[in-house]
């Protein structure tokens, strides 16, 4: 028993309490000494939380478990929002169905722990967040490109002619989704015509960072057209048709002869894109580079020995000269790095060597053909994935049977206009088509 | 029908100077990011994001994974923990040469990769991170993005990795929410000119995130 003692200076305001023969003996603990004789007390309560194993999407039919974490327990029901459109299946102990919208949603789980202590409430209740996923299909906009920009150029263009060897031409070409997503301009282009008994394509896609590439791949297929005219219908048509003409006649011989001609057509056009591209750099005080584009040109006449095709080829996209049921054959190799989206872009080192224009150039004579066929990355992205497929008919003829029968219609530019909406997810520059058929 | 994915990479620093209030601040603003790049049909459809955080050990937190499947943890600091930044880019590479998919013949590749590097310090694994420096360099991502977010940042380690630093005056909520809101729409920006030659273009910054020239 401890007696009182008086404070002997300030000290509490209390007197301290007296001790009573009841109360327990303290305790002295010695370092290393367990305490006995104390009740353990209350555990903590059980902290359980909940988590949604998958996201769900608007409009797709969704399945999901919930995991628990913290204890075992057994999941009485969830409250799901009514205008969600999903529920809790107790039997498969899944979220599903179909969401009608999209956002955040917290539901409620109520749960039981599987150890409760039959003395504890038998219900409990924790959140956990169910995230549904818009459409992106659903979040794509269409703003209008800028009225009045010096440079600016329709978001849509399409033309269609009868051509030489009674065969038809059509291209068409739309901005993308991603353009007009952000109210920004078709960088595509491209060029139709016949001159002289020849056809001649081009399409040209401008670079996505180069701040005028829409006018860029306009000015180089606008001028490599025209020179392309001029050429066909001098003495270098001529000149191309009779060295082709030879070759023909004569398979195992060189075709070098050839390959100069078509150098002077079309290499010569790509030339003078190039210049035609760096005088209006000068005129508005623009880099050039700004104006980067691609360029794929093609030319065809029907000679007495075969069909004469030839092209220039830089950049993504393809040119092809397709022949149904029995080949495809891709007049050139596109430009692709590492990445998705890394290619080359018509430049002054490309045109300013001969070997270096040679190597873009290409020609073929066949007995027949059902298309040519010239499109920028837009399409064949889509529609082909990889260069391996891009040399593959039966992915070609799957193309073929996709777009024969908008070209059967009587205005089968606007039908090629409409298929160029097509969905394909990640997919969405803006698209060009030329066909020769 | 395979997709090209535009792989994004996040590495957060969760030493100790980053407990409480600034890890809450991030965790909301990586929250924020995710939901409003959900808003943006490009994100929606090509973004594939990876989490990694960096104090005494480099840990994923979760890999490559599509935006619509992400459901953002919560990120916790440790109670005392060093700066390994040198650590995060190891794993980092580590991850992008075992994900990354490169575009062949056969196989359409992604898009390149975009890094965004937080980090409230500096490295205390200097030497590991400058040794580190030119493996990120040789994996061509498409903007590497470092953020000094406080006082204590020192951006000339930074700018060691990439010449795109900002800085953050401040560790607080509002000034990470206009951080990651920018790398959100950087995110955006970035997938749709994602085919461009040289997209080290990014979009304006908000005030509270400083360009360090």
């Amino acid at each position: 028993m401890v007696n009182p003692t008086a404070p002997a200076s300030p000290g509490p305001e209390k007197a301290p309490r007296v001790p009573q023969a009841t109360d327990p003996a303290p305790v002295v603990l010695c370092p290393g000494a367990i305490p006995v004789g104390h009740s353990p007390g209350t555990p903590p309560p059980v902290k359980v939380s909940f988590v949604i194993e998958k996201n769900a999407k608007v409009g797709e039919a969704y399945r999901s478990g919930i995991q628990a974490s913290g204890s075992r327990v057994e999941i009485l029901g969830v409250a799901v929002p009514d205008e969600l459109g999903v529920a809790y299946d107790p039997v498969s102990g899944q979220l599903q169905g179909t969401p009608a919208i999209h956002g955040d949603y917290v539901l409620t789980v109520g749960y039981r722990l599987i150890e409760a202590d039959p003395g504890r409430p038998p219900a409990l209740e924790a959140e956990c967040t169910l995230i549904v996923n818009p459409d992106p299909r659903k979040l794509w906009q269409e703003n209008p490109s800028d009225r009045n920009d010096p440079d600016w150029k329709a978001d849509v263009d399409m033309k269609y002619l009868q051509g030489a060897d009674g065969r038809r031409l059509v291209a068409s070409s739309k901005r993308g989704r991603s353009h007009a997503h952000v109210g920004s301009f078709r960088d595509d282009d491209f060029f139709l015509d016949t001159a002289s008994g020849w056809n001649i394509l081009a399409v040209a896609d401008g670079a996505g960072s180069a701040k005028n590439s829409r006018r860029g791949s306009q000015i180089v297929t606008r001028r490599a057209g025209d020179s392309l005219k001029l050429a066909v219908g001098d003495e270098r048509g001529r000149k191309f048709a009779e060295a082709a003409a030879r070759w023909a006649a004569e398979p195992s011989s060189s075709p070098h002869a050839v390959h100069l001609t078509v150098y002077d057509i079309l290499g010569a056009a790509a030339f003078d894109a190039m210049k035609a591209v760096e005088d209006e750099a000068k005129a508005k005080e623009n880099p050039v580079k700004e104006y980067a584009t691609t360029l794929i040109l093609g030319v065809h006449k029907k000679l007495p020995c075969g069909h004469l095709v030839a092209a220039y080829w830089v950049g993504d996209g393809a040119i092809a000269l397709y022949r149904r049921g029995l080949d495809i054959e891709l007049l050139g190799v596109p430009d692709s790095g590492e990445f998705a989206g890394q290619t080359r872009f018509l430049d002054r080192a490309m045109v300013s060597s001969g070997d270096e224009i040679m190597k873009r150039l290409c020609f073929s004579v066949v007995p027949d053909f059902t298309a040519l066929v010239l499109m920028t990355d837009g399409i064949s992205d889509p529609k082909f994935e990889t260069d391996r497929n891009l040399a593959d008919l039966g992915r070609w003829d799957t193309f073929w049977g996709e777009i024969e029968p908008l070209l059967r219609d009587d205005t089968p530019g606007d039908r090629l206009l409409d298929w160029l909406d097509f969905w394909s997810q990640g997919n969405h520059d803006d698209r060009t088509i030329a066909v020769l058929w | 029908m395979s997709n090209r994915r535009l792989p994004v990479y996040i590495l957060l620093d969760t030493s100790g100077s980053m407990r409480g209030e600034p890890i809450h601040s991030v965790n909301v603003g990586m929250q924020a990011m995710v939901n409003a790049l959900r808003q943006d049909p490009y994100a929606l459809e090509s973004v594939h994001l990876s989490v990694i955080t960096f104090d005494v050990e480099a840990k994923e937190i979760f890999p490559l994974t599509p935006l619509e499947q992400v459901r953002f943890p919560e990120i916790t600091v440790p109670e005392a923990g060093p700066t390994f930044l040198g650590a995060a880019l190891e794993l980092l590479i580590r991850q992008v040469d075992r994900d990354v998919i490169r575009g062949t013949a056969d196989q359409k590749g992604d898009w390149r990769p975009l890094l965004f590097i937080m980090t409230d310090g500096s490295p205390s694994d200097l030497q590991l991170y400058r040794t580190m420096i030119p493996e990120v360099k040789r994996r061509n991502f498409g903007n590497v993005v470092s953020c000094a977010a406080g006082p204590k940042a020192k951006q000339e380690y930074l700018k060691e990795l990439t010449d795109t630093v900002v800085s953050l005056d401040t560790t607080d909520s509002a000034t990470f929410s206009q951080f990651f809101k920018w790398v959100s729409a950087s995110v955006a920006f970035g997938s749709s000119s994602a085919g461009a030659a040289s997209p080290k273009q990014l979009p304006p910054p908000p005030p509270e995130v400083q360009v360090v020239v």
